[in-house]
């Protein structure tokens, strides 16, 4: 499955700039990467890896979600 | 790029009015997320006829019901171990853990998430970084770990912005200060009243703090990190600056901290949560300017979602202008004033511990105290201000014990309060929250 499409604009309204958009759309490949089946260490490890960038999302207000992991 | 003297410049210089409209989209979703998740707050919203859709942003706060900390323990009581509050089964959780117990009640048990911890330490970096703390930074816990929260949080805070973590969990306060010593710490972590204590014991083994590593002393767990005496007292003993933060279990982490310029309070971490000050007794807003309970609204943690918290502690709330740091978030003038039921009435007289405390720390002489309340012929109060003489200070003792008789006196309304000096080691020490309230009256504040 491939990743949902990025918002173009944050919390507020503003535009994403291209930094910030590249910060989502990772968050967005981190939550895809998950839907796989992946091996303990893998899963583990993109798990944590995704709770990390939602702290990107929250701070810098780029979108309203939270991932169950 | 240049460094950046926030943690989170976005969010940390946002204009009030956006940072409102941010916080009114928080708002929702965490009513949103409680509603659906945690039965416990959909109860509270049900009774108090609020449905999510009915809240678009914060001018629909006040429409919420508040959370008192006996709700939560009766719903902990009921749905043993964690309450109906929690959004998320046990399974999903990674960390467990307890208010400190030191108010003698049966503490509250927390889970968080793993998104949860890592929120929880990304508040603590606001106020590491806005007090300088930088990545190479060697960082000492005067903590003992456990279960209590105290700064788990800081110590994930200081591993993600890449300092030395030095733990001092299950140590001797004699070990500890060899560690800092040792290790050079660039910084300490610990309650104000641990800080004096871990300079006594320096100073006992000859060890030239103010010459030494540290630079920074971050402060929490307890209100003297915000009285000027207290504070002036620990940063000279230290040759250090030190920084007043303040959080609690209950959201996990810090709510507030002093950033570099040091106004004289604490920004609150208003991108993180909402704090409101009330009339303790109506619950209606107070002013800025004006002292009254605050209530904390959380967004970061998912487990448990926290609505309009009643903290019982007591704050006033000034402008972002009050400081000069360029953040947007407001302040707690002076951090935490205390709490709301700390007030001693001793024969019809108010007393806070705390204005004894700015008082007595006004005094290089005294080492350590405790507010001593009796009762006496079975009807009258009495309060007595018991001191422990710092080494060196002896012979001017007995001019010191009244010139303090005298200044508590003229600071609370008149009302006669003996100090008596006991002898050393008498008075506990406390690694944790101080409580140096010893109130043994059979009744209280019945006589004048």
């Amino acid at each position: 499955m491939s990743p949902a499409p990025s918002p173009r604009t944050d919390l507020l309204g503003r535009p994403l700039s291209e930094v910030e958009q590249r910060l989502v759309a990772s968050y967005e490949g981190l939550k895809a990467l998950l839907e796989q089946d992946l091996p303990p260490a893998a899963a583990a490890n993109v798990r944590e890896a995704l709770a990390s960038m939602w702290q990107v999302m929250n701070d810098l207000a780029l979108l309203s979600d939270r991932p169950d992991v | 790029m240049p460094a950046s003297p926030y943690w989170n410049p976005k969010t940390e210089t946002l204009p009030r009015a956006e940072l409102r409209r941010l916080q009114g989209v928080r708002l929702r979703e965490v009513v949103e997320r409680a509603w659906h998740a945690s039965p416990f707050h959909r109860r509270l919203l049900e009774q108090a006829g609020v449905r999510p859709e009915q809240v678009r942003g914060m001018d629909d706060l006040e429409r919420l019901p508040f959370t008192t900390r006996e709700a939560w323990m009766e719903c902990q009581r009921r749905t043993p171990m964690f309450g109906d509050m929690v959004t998320r089964p046990v399974e999903r959780a990674v960390r467990y853990h307890t208010t400190s117990g030191t108010t003698g009640r049966t503490p509250l048990r927390v889970l968080d998430g793993r998104v949860d911890w890592k929120w929880i330490a990304e508040c603590w970096c606001y106020g590491f970084h806005g007090f300088g703390i930088r990545p190479g930074d060697r960082v000492f816990f005067a903590f003992s770990y456990g279960t209590f929260i105290g700064f788990w949080g800081a110590h994930y805070a200081a591993e993600k912005m890449g300092c030395l973590v030095l733990p001092g969990g299950n140590m001797t306060t004699e070990n500890r200060v060899a560690l800092i010593h040792e290790m050079g710490a660039t910084v300490v972590c610990s309650t104000p009243t641990y800080a004096l204590r871990l300079a006594q014991e320096a100073r006992e083994r000859g060890i030239n703090l103010p010459g030494g590593s540290v630079k920074r002393l971050i402060l929490s767990g307890e209100p003297a990190g915000s009285i000027p005496a207290t504070k002036r007292l620990i940063e000279e003993q230290w040759g250090a600056k030190a920084a007043d933060t303040a959080g609690m279990t209950e959201i996990g982490t810090i709510m507030m901290f002093e950033c570099e310029k040091q106004p004289g309070g604490t920004h609150v971490i208003e991108d993180q949560v909402i704090e409101e000050v009330i009339d303790p007794e109506t619950g209606r807003p107070v002013a800025y300017g004006e002292r009254g309970e605050r209530v904390v609204t959380s967004f970061g943690r998912g487990m448990i979602p926290l609505i309009r918290y009643r903290t019982r502690d007591l704050v006033v709330k000034v402008p972002h202008t009050r400081c000069t740091c360029g953040r947007t978030f407001d302040l707690y003038d002076g951090g935490i004033l205390g709490r709301v039921d700390d007030m001693l009435l001793v024969r019809g007289t108010n007393v806070y511990p705390r204005a004894v405390e700015a008082i007595v720390r006004e005094y290089p002489a005294v080492d350590e105290f405790q507010i001593h309340l009796t009762t006496v012929e079975g009807i009258r109060d009495e309060i007595a201000v018991r001191c422990e003489v710092r080494p060196g200070h002896e012979a001017e003792w007995a001019q010191v014990r009244e010139r303090l008789a005298a200044d508590l006196a003229a600071a609370i309304e008149g009302l006669s309060i003996p100090v008596v000096e006991v002898a050393r080691g008498t008075l506990p020490r406390f690694e944790l929250k101080a409580k140096r309230v010893k109130d043994e009256r059979v009744v209280k504040g019945a006589s004048r």
